[in-house]
């Protein structure tokens, strides 16, 4: 949060930032994932202390399957008010994006997260390919932002389950859990920009 | 929160502050406040702003083996209190405005879990699993879990005014506490939430 807060008022100081949007950012940084920083604890200690092995912030993202995704595209912009994320519609896909006021696009100047949706078209991909035909979408998986993401130490731990974890860009990794249900474990940085994946 | 930073940002301005101590104050401050404060969108006219999930109802045979495995891995904190032996409350994020994910057993148990069946393996309890989840196989895996809801939080929900737009919508919309739950294109369930919601005692 210093580092952030540091960087914000760099801008403010420069003229790149007006006094409000300062005000205005930081509060709401501070409201959101930036709140969770007095429980984010890292893989080690919250692993020593049993809380768990990872701490998590925020849903990152909600993989949404379906035979059309254009309708589903419509309904969550018109009815919820999400955004759709510009350029991320490639005729089978579509990101949808929605977070609190003030959220931008993770890696624009201002880096509060946001939760994506991602809609799209075929229930196999990710693992639904047997989704049952009376089903009309499925959520085939979720992504969850943890704290302190590391990815060579959150490699370690899921190996150390026996998670079998699968890599799906260097800031996540996807395993299955008791259920066989898709688990995608992400970093802060996991996005539809830049970050890459699903 | 914003009328502090702005003072302090006045102190700085006026010289009453180091640049140092206001980075810290503020980085201090901000994870005190935790998420104390709501983000205030105004809502759209013609429909809701969603801000945030509010809570995953995910079911599945045995929610203790999920309870268990989230809040193990993911550090989601476990509300004892609130598991009624079909379900448990788990809770992540900040203290307010944070989420829940609710391992369920499947709403109907004399019914077979929707994705079992269409493979014709006998229902929730009935079939292979394809692996224990914990290290074969991960190709084609055959979950035995289904998220059947999510609910957002939008902006400024009122009870009424939700209910009217929702009719206008022309959606049939099921009241549930301080939301409502609608059928997506799909028939998948979206539960629309207030900012007061929380998921106890709710469905």
């Amino acid at each position: 949060m210093e580092a952030f807060v540091a960087q914000m008022l760099e801008k403010f100081e420069k003229g790149k930032l007006s006094r409000r949007k300062l005000i205005e950012t930081i509060a709401v940084a501070a409201t959101t994932v930036y709140g969770g920083a007095k429980a984010t604890t890292s893989v080690g200690a919250a692993a020593a202390n049993g809380r768990g092995s990872f701490r998590t912030l925020l849903v990152n993202h909600i993989s949404y399957s379906c035979p059309d995704y254009r309708k589903p595209r419509d309904f969550y912009t018109d009815l919820m008010g999400v955004d759709l994320v510009e350029k991320s519609d490639n005729g089978k896909q579509a990101v949808l994006a929605f977070g609190p006021k003030g959220s931008t696009p993770l890696n624009s100047p201002y880096g509060i997260p946001v939760t994506h949706v991602y809609v799209r078209n075929g229930l196999g991909v990710m693992g639904l390919s047997d989704a049952p035909k009376n089903v009309g979408a499925v959520v085939n998986h979720i992504a969850y932002t943890i704290a302190d993401w590391d990815q060579k130490k959150v490699l370690e731990e899921l190996r150390k389950r026996g998670l079998n974890p699968r890599e799906d860009t260097p800031n996540s990794y996807h395993v299955m859990d008791p259920d066989g249900y898709d688990l995608q474990i992400s970093g802060i940085k996991m996005s539809a920009f830049g970050g890459g994946g699903s | 929160m914003e009328k502090f930073i702005a003072q302090l940002l006045k102190d700085f301005e006026n010289g009453k502050m180091s640049r140092r101590h206001l980075i810290q104050t503020v980085a201090v401050a901000a994870s005190v406040y935790g998420a104390g404060e709501e983000a205030a969108n105004a809502a759209p006219s013609t429909g809701f702003k969603t801000i945030a999930v509010n809570h995953i109802s995910y079911q599945c045979p045995d929610y203790t083996i999920a309870r268990d495995f989230y809040a193990n891995l993911l550090g989601m904190e476990n509300l004892p209190e609130h598991d009624n032996g079909n379900q448990a409350y788990l809770a992540f994020g900040p203290k307010e405005g944070g989420a829940w994910m609710l391992p369920r057993g499947f709403a109907d148990s004399s019914k077979p879990n929707p994705l079992a069946a269409s493979r014709g393996d006998g229902g929730p309890r009935g079939g292979a699993r394809g692996g224990n989840g914990r290290g074969s196989a991960p190709e084609r895996p055959r979950t035995t879990a289904l998220i059947d809801h999510i609910a957002f939080t939008v902006a400024n929900f009122d009870k009424s005014r939700a209910e009217a737009v929702l009719k206008d919508w022309g959606l049939a919309a099921r009241p549930d506490g301080d939301s409502f739950h609608v059928k997506d294109p799909f028939g998948f369930d979206v539960q629309i939430s207030g900012n007061g919601m929380n998921a106890f005692g709710n469905r």
